[in-house]
């Protein structure tokens, strides 16, 4: 086909109002993505290393993998709505008589680059606006130099871009399979289709509102035992899903408004035909607020019980805690040799006479005996129940110890150092024997010596400050997380809203001409948007935060201020939502003024 | 009595002329002059693009005329203020339309319960008037279906339904029958002959079907935004 004619069909079939929603939802989508690289990339290249800031990459590594996942299947999302949205033109295409071969290239030119256009730009404006909220936020101490700036700034791009072109070949190389054997006429006219409203048959009608409640009364009884807990965290999910799409149940709410309020069947019914035929939507809406709710208010509650200096003065008894070997100290010192477990696990073992020194306890311990004690954080501490026997390596040799106890106590200080997180305590004898290799260690409050280099010093104050620095980024990012997650589903139900929009004009101006005020139009339409949107949105928080609340119950008793804290959250994530649905109703008012008689 | 008068009516559409590099005005309708008797029935027909439909939007208050005016009784469309043109859409006029336009997640009774809502009307009065209607158009049995268990012609009774619902005096009727076969054409032509005698309403219906004409009053043939001829 003439070049000259392509790019003539190819503006034919293009759309300004369709392409700016897509953009502003491919914004919306990839924000938190950029947002995380940058930061994980600023992390990576500023932190000192350290154990704190190990732990906040991999917590950066954790997101920044959730955060793709979710990436991929928002941008799916709005892929296959795209192609959606664009059928009916390919369908007349074909009607017209277009060739297969000129087809494909149209779709490649239309479809493709024009996606990969728009996704290539969004990318651009949120990077360069992610890195400076990145410098902003994390109060970036040395100047950034050009070099990195673009070395990070064209890595963020390159990432969003390989994943646009492995999105967009694999929605197209789909529709390519699909339409195989068929009239491509109808594929594309069936991919667009006004879909008639049915109701489900009787037997779904009664079947899944039915089997809602008993995964529901499921829950509670799931709720009821601590160890139950995350079962029905993943059953209210299933109870949600079939209570949101159980035609019966949105009929009989509606039924119910309609009894208190007979004008209300507009909005209520409207809302009914939306959950059902968006039902994915809903429960995309559904579960993004719940696990924002769920981990974000997790942290916060984490964050509040985890503040005081008595707390501190627990965690780390001592104010200073210094070891290595060939150094003599002055005063009293404890030795001990490293060793390597057979789950490989690095641990310090000391004689018994030391431990009883430093414990003031009475231990008694025979040959090949040991004690297994564990300073590594408390929630993550197993017993070695039933585990009768233990292989230690040191110094290339094996020995078969047997488990005498095994415990959780904080000896030096909880996590301080890779080495001694785990301790292992045998018999004086067995110590003399085997320490040929010893490390001197000393702890107290005050410091009176010089430390020599090669040996390992600890300080709790510059732990505490560390601590606190990482615990700031982590809340963080945490908070800039829930908050993009919120911004991605706010993506989703704008590019569903552009989707469905010839039947959401055809509505509103049926509802123009039987006599609602313009006034009164716009707010119908936000109203639908609202309660589409917003009580998903709502159940999942409450969802998340009761889940939550209980777990911390049966952890830490009942705490009203942490909860109040977690609902006052809520409230303000409910503000934001109800404020973004807004502006999506103004959006699409922009976007669509003509055809919905807005204007 | 004269329900419509309307004088040197015109719509015309700005366009960008990408080849003459000007704005172009495309005329839809060009200084139309007609009036319109209250317990009329009107038929304006005429070949696409012949801006049947444009008149009618023109007369149901929703499509701006770009000049001349349109006397509803003594009242000037688009002249007074929104809050009166919106009483008027919902109580003066009833629309039909050719695809029907009900809504599918809504039976037929709420489906012409709709103007009532909108009209502020209660329960008890609205629910009575959609069963009397659908008593009287035949499709009371039907009023708990859903729009796609219903046929053609049950569906335009609905929407009649619905644009008699609120008792306006005007039913602007917009290819009521493009989409039914003969028997359903006839019998819903004949409805809004009943409608007209009994109920005295004002009937303008637009279609370019010439056998529609003979159930009419007057006959307008409307040819590129013009009336070309009126036939009594």
């Amino acid at each position: 086909m003439n070049k000259k004619y392509m790019s003539k069909i190819q503006w034919i079939i293009d759309d300004t109002s369709e392409n700016k929603g897509i953009s502003i939802s491919f914004i919306l989508a990839i924000f938190p993505l950029a947002f995380i690289t940058d930061s994980y990339l600023f992390a990576v290249g500023n932190m000192e290393q350290n154990k704190g800031t190990e732990n906040i990459k991999n917590i950066y590594l954790y997101v920044l993998f959730f955060l793709i996942v979710g990436l991929m299947f928002v941008l799916s999302y709005i892929l296959i709505s795209t192609i959606k949205l664009k059928a009916p033109r390919y369908s007349l295409l074909f009607i017209l008589g277009i060739k297969k071969k000129d087809f494909w290239k149209i779709l490649y030119k239309d479809y493709f680059m024009t996606l990969l256009r728009t996704g290539i730009k969004s990318a651009a404006v949120i990077h360069f606006l992610s890195m400076c909220m990145t410098d902003f936020i994390w109060n970036r101490n040395e100047p950034f130099l050009l070099i990195d700036f673009l070395l990070y700034y064209f890595m963020g791009i390159g990432i969003v871009c390989v994943m646009l072109v492995f999105l967009i070949f694999t929605v197209i190389a789909i529709a390519f399979y699909y339409s195989l054997g068929k009239e491509m006429i109808v594929f594309w006219e069936g991919l667009n289709r006004d879909i008639v409203f049915k109701y489900d048959n009787k037997f779904l009608y009664y079947l899944k509102p039915i089997l809602g409640a008993f995964v529901e009364m499921l829950v509670i009884v799931f709720c009821l035992d601590y160890r139950t807990i995350y079962y029905a965290a993943v059953l209210q999910i299933v109870s949600f899903y079939l209570m949101s799409t159980s035609v019966g149940c949105l009929r009989w709410i509606a039924e119910y408004k309609r009894k208190k309020d007979y004008r209300s069947i507009i909005s209520s019914y409207a809302v009914m035909y939306q959950y059902k035929f968006n039902s994915k939507l809903i429960i995309v809406i559904y579960l993004l607020n719940f696990i924002v709710a769920f981990v974000v208010g997790g942290f916060i509650l984490s964050d509040l019980s985890d503040k005081s200096q008595k707390d501190y003065q627990e965690k780390y008894p001592f104010e200073y805690i210094v070891y290595g070997k060939n150094i003599n100290f002055t005063q009293k010192f404890y030795p001990f040799f490293e060793g390597e477990t057979e789950e490989g696990k690095e641990v310090a073992i000391f004689s018994l006479s030391s431990y009883e020194n430093i414990t003031k306890r009475k231990e008694t311990l025979s040959e090949y005996e040991i004690i297994y004690i564990s300073q590594h954080s408390p929630e993550d501490f197993r017993p070695l129940e039933g585990k009768q026997d233990l292989k230690v390596f040191f110094d290339s040799k094996e020995i078969n110890y047997i488990i005498k106890d095994s415990r959780w106590e904080t000896i030096f200080g909880e996590n301080i150092s890779p080495e001694l997180e785990y301790i292992l305590i045998v018999n004086d004898n067995e110590f003399e024997i085997n320490a040929s290799n010893k490390i001197n260690l000393w702890f107290g409050n005050k410091i009176d010596f010089v430390i020599e280099k090669g040996n390992h010093v600890w300080n709790r104050t510059e732990a505490i400050e560390q601590e606190k620095e990482s615990n700031r980024h982590v809340m963080i990012l945490v908070y800039v997380t829930g908050l993009f997650l919120l911004l991605e589903s706010q993506g989703i139900i704008l590019i569903k809203l552009i989707v469905n929009h010839s039947a959401i004009t055809k509505k509103y101006k049926l509802i123009y001409t039987l006599g609602v005020s313009r006034k009164n139009k716009k707010k119908y339409f936000f109203e639908e948007i609202r309660k589409m949107a917003f009580y998903p949105a709502v159940s999942g928080l409450i969802r998340g935060i009761l889940l939550l609340g209980i777990i911390y119950f049966y952890q830490e008793g009942l705490s009203i201020c942490a909860f109040a804290n977690c609902l006052a959250l809520c409230g303000i994530i409910l503000l934001i939502q109800y404020g973004s649905y807004y502006c999506i109703a103004l959006l699409m008012q922009r976007l669509y003024k003509c055809d919905l008689g807005m204007g | 009595m004269e329900l419509y008068t309307i004088s040197a009516l015109s719509k015309y559409y700005e366009r960008w002329n990408m080849r003459l590099r000007k704005k172009d005005e495309i005329h839809v309708i060009k200084n139309l002059n007609l009036t319109i008797s209250d317990n009329e029935f009107v038929c304006i027909i005429g070949k696409s693009g012949a801006g049947k439909t444009t008149l009618l939007k023109m007369l149901g208050g929703i499509e701006k005329p770009s000049t001349g005016s349109i006397l509803y009784t003594n009242m000037e469309l688009y002249k007074c203020p929104e809050v009166k043109m919106e009483e008027y859409r919902r109580k003066e006029i009833g629309f039909i339309f050719q695809d029907y336009k009900l809504l599918d997640e809504m039976t037929i009774q709420e489906n012409i319960l709709i103007p009532q809502i909108l009209d502020g009307a209660k329960r008890e009065t609205a629910e009575s008037k959609v069963e009397e209607m659908t008593k009287q158009l035949d499709i009371y049995c039907k009023k708990n279906f859903y729009p796609y268990e219903l046929s053609g012609g049950e569906k335009q009774r609905a929407a009649i339904c619905r644009a008699l619902i609120n008792d306006p005096k005007v039913i602007l009727a917009d290819e009521p029958t493009g989409n039914l076969d003969s028997f359903n054409t006839e019998l819903i032509l004949n409805l809004l002959i009943q409608i007209k005698a009994e109920l005295k309403k004002t009937i303008i219906l637009v279609t370019h079907d010439k056998d529609i004409c003979k159930y009419a009053d007057r006959v307008m043939e409307m040819e590129t935004g013009r009336i070309k001829e009126i036939h009594v």
